[in-house]
């Protein structure tokens, strides 16, 4: 019994260090984002000659939404003869189909694709869109994103600099004032965005690609193999791929686009699960490589490792609960009295959302906001629901190393009240 | 365009910074809250003791003369101090009772509350509830405690969160962009407040274990524990910087973009 008391006294204090180790990261953060230099963007760079841009929006039923993407990417401030858009209607049962050639009819430009066949998923239907598209360069929306007019530009302009690999830009939920989720989801995304990913970027870190609202090379990903369509987080894969080959990932705070963010707790949480199973699957994957890549500082790595680690953080605060209550019951409640303890709660409480609570209230702070922080208590919820489905994601990944299964891709459901258009 | 035109061209939210530096924060968290810290490090003997004189006021009315008492012990640099209690064991019945309790409230929850987070909360503490009371029901000479146990964990731990309260909320606060004795009295809130809000539930924990049941222990202890000391330094904090965020707009000295 004495070895297993010890066994559990040493998780817990294995989980106390991780935690430790993530809230100095973010306290760095925050403080970076507040005080110092801010690394910008190439917005300001003004080039005639910008790169060819093919914009893929893979699209698994959505004709709900597929008309507004595609009126608001017409409008784009990009040269047409340097523009092409490929929607990619990957298997859909509704109007998708007809929204799309209703467009295509009318713009030369937008060429759509129609899948029937092979594989399903958004990894696939990028790697078709790819093998399509003209573009040097590959720019990427979900369904639900709104672009602004400029947006193609400044992703698209960072690409003149030949040592980028890919560019990820700043997603802000349009919906907010929806339900509490979507205010908890905009809390989220602001720590995410204004103060981790631009701190970062400032630090010459490894911000990361997030799969929409951003742009690779084409030819450059092909020949790395384009995405491989076992895996589910195929953003997260990229960054780490690009980065190990020599490639920079940048982050554009300047380029904000809307989304549309999950406004049932059910659709969170498949959500979040997915984004758990994928990411902790590329963990898997690239920990080891991770660690030996020749191009990455030390820095890069030790700060690559932690992003990589990141959704296995709640598991490990998951089972560090079940193994503080383990200890409670075998009379082990003195260790619970230490300091090591309190820090431990502390923070638990704060990072399980992804960030410390000072690091969401800095970014509203940043963005103007005022009443948005007054919900920050109420993260408390949404790190229990996190680290819930989270840990399930986690398993799942699990058994898809071990059992060589194939993850299936599962669409969020879109929630935005309109008639479909044919766009003709 | 005009000088008048250019000077309100607004920075955009993207890069911009407080026009500040670092060193007023290192200053303010040495000389604000590093003291409030250091207060508890030299007087939680008298902290400890003070609450536990409290406690046992409020406390006396409910129990036998002289089963509540007062005891001083060595804890790190000084004499700490925590009351002592009789415990009430739970019955067969009561345990019994309770772990049905807890399996319909797990069973049930989900049907019930629609908010899936709150689903999520009252799972694991009717969880921990639930395994309490199975403990007690078969294994109720192995549970490990007494309630005086109880009490002696509480001021240790106490004494951990009175300490951690000020450098918590200085590392949040003190690097806004906020008046100086506006900080100060934040940071005195969130230190009283603790103080106050420690001793409240230090009598009413010490209540429910020794004339409800000691069953509750690990309930009080994963679920209303230091786990609730985040909830109200977070709201301290988003309550100031609300109202900081608020009394600044439209102050544009305030923020510098990029350098």
């Amino acid at each position: 019994m004495e070895v297993v008391i010890l066994i559990l006294k040493g998780y817990l204090l294995f989980t106390i260090g991780m935690m430790v180790i993530y809230s100095i990261r973010h306290f760095i953060f925050t403080l970076n984002r507040l005080f110092y230099e801010q690394r910008i963007y190439y917005q300001d760079i003004i080039d005639s000659d910008l790169k060819s841009v093919t914009v893929l929006i893979p699209m698994h039923n959505e004709e709900k939404v597929a008309a507004h993407i595609l009126d608001l990417l017409v409008e784009a401030d990009y040269d047409r003869d340097k523009l092409e858009i490929i929607p990619i209607n990957d298997f859909s049962e509704d109007g998708t189909k007809a929204v799309l050639d209703g467009y295509a009819a009318r713009y030369p430009f937008i060429k759509p694709m129609h899948r029937n066949d092979g594989d399903r998923g958004k990894p696939a239907a990028l790697n078709a869109g790819m093998e399509k598209a003209s573009g040097e360069i590959i720019i990427v929306f979900d369904a639900d994103y709104l672009p602004p007019k400029g947006l193609l530009r400044s992703i698209a302009v960072c690409f003149t600099d030949p040592e980028v690999g890919a560019v990820m830009g700043r997603v802000v939920p349009i919906n907010t004032g929806k339900n509490i989720l979507t205010r908890l989801l905009d809390l989220e995304r602001t720590g995410g965005y204004q103060v981790d990913q631009q701190a970062r970027y400032n630090l010459k870190l490894m911000p990361q690609y997030g799969g929409t609202v951003g742009g690779f090379r084409r030819k450059e990903v092909m020949e790395l193999g384009s995405f491989n369509t076992r895996i589910l987080a195929e953003d997260t894969e990229l960054t780490y791929r690009l980065s190990i080959n020599g490639w920079k990932v940048l982050y554009a705070n300047r380029a904000e686009c809307y989304e549309e963010a999950p406004e049932e707790w059910n659709v969170r949480a498949r959500q979040i699960r997915r984004w758990s199973r994928g990411h902790n699957d590329v963990m898997f994957r690239y920990f080891f490589r991770l660690l030996k890549a020749r191009h990455l500082s030390f820095r890069e790595k030790f700060d690559g490792t932690l992003l990589l680690l990141v959704y296995v953080v709640p598991v490990i605060l998951l089972l560090g609960l079940i193994d503080s209550l383990a200890l409670f019951f075998l009379g082990e409640m003195e260790i619970f009295a230490g300091f090591f303890f309190l820090i431990f709660i502390g923070a638990y409480n704060t990072f399980g959302n992804f960030a410390p609570f000072y690091q969401v209230g800095t970014g509203c702070f940043l963005d103007g906001a005022v009443h948005r922080i007054l919900l920050l208590p109420l993260l408390l919820f949404n790190f229990f629901f996190n680290m819930w489905h989270i840990a399930a994601g986690f398993f799942d990944a699990l058994l898809d190393v071990v059992t060589q299964r194939k993850a299936l891709w599962q669409k969020t459901e879109r929630f935005r009240k309109s008639e479909p258009r044919t766009g003709t | 365009m005009s000088v008048d035109a250019k000077s309100i061209i607004l920075y955009h939210r993207s890069y911009r910074k407080i026009a500040a530096s670092p060193r007023p924060f290192v200053l303010q968290f040495f000389f604000i809250a590093l003291p409030l810290s250091l207060i508890v490090v030299f007087f939680y003997p008298d902290i400890t003791r003070t609450v536990c004189l409290i406690a046992k006021e409020v406390l006396s009315p409910f129990f036998s003369e002289g089963s509540l008492r007062i005891v001083s012990y060595p804890y790190l640099t000084g004499n700490a101090h925590y009351l002592t209690l009789p415990g009430k064991f739970p019955s067969v019945v009561f345990s019994l009772l309770n772990a049905i309790a807890g399996l319909l409230i797990l069973l049930l929850l989900p049907k019930i509350v629609r908010f899936k987070p709150l689903v999520i909360l009252g799972s694991v503490v009717s969880f921990i509830m639930f395994l309490s009371a199975v403990f007690f029901l078969f294994l109720p000479d192995q549970f490990p405690y007494q309630a005086s146990d109880y009490s002696d964990l509480y001021i240790k731990q106490q004494i951990s969160i009175w300490f951690f309260v000020p450098v918590i909320m200085g590392l949040a606060v003190l690097p806004l962009p906020a008046s100086l004795p506006s900080k100060v009295v934040a940071m005195l809130t969130s230190f009283i407040y603790s103080l106050i809000f420690g001793t409240v539930r230090y009598a009413v924990f010490l209540f429910i274990i020794g004339k409800i049941s000691l069953l509750y222990m690990a309930v009080l202890f994963f679920a209303l524990g230091p786990l609730v000391d985040f909830v109200y330094i977070v709201g301290i904090y988003c309550v100031y910087a609300a109202r900081l965020a608020k009394n600044i707009k439209g102050n544009y000295t305030l923020w510098k973009w990029s350098y």
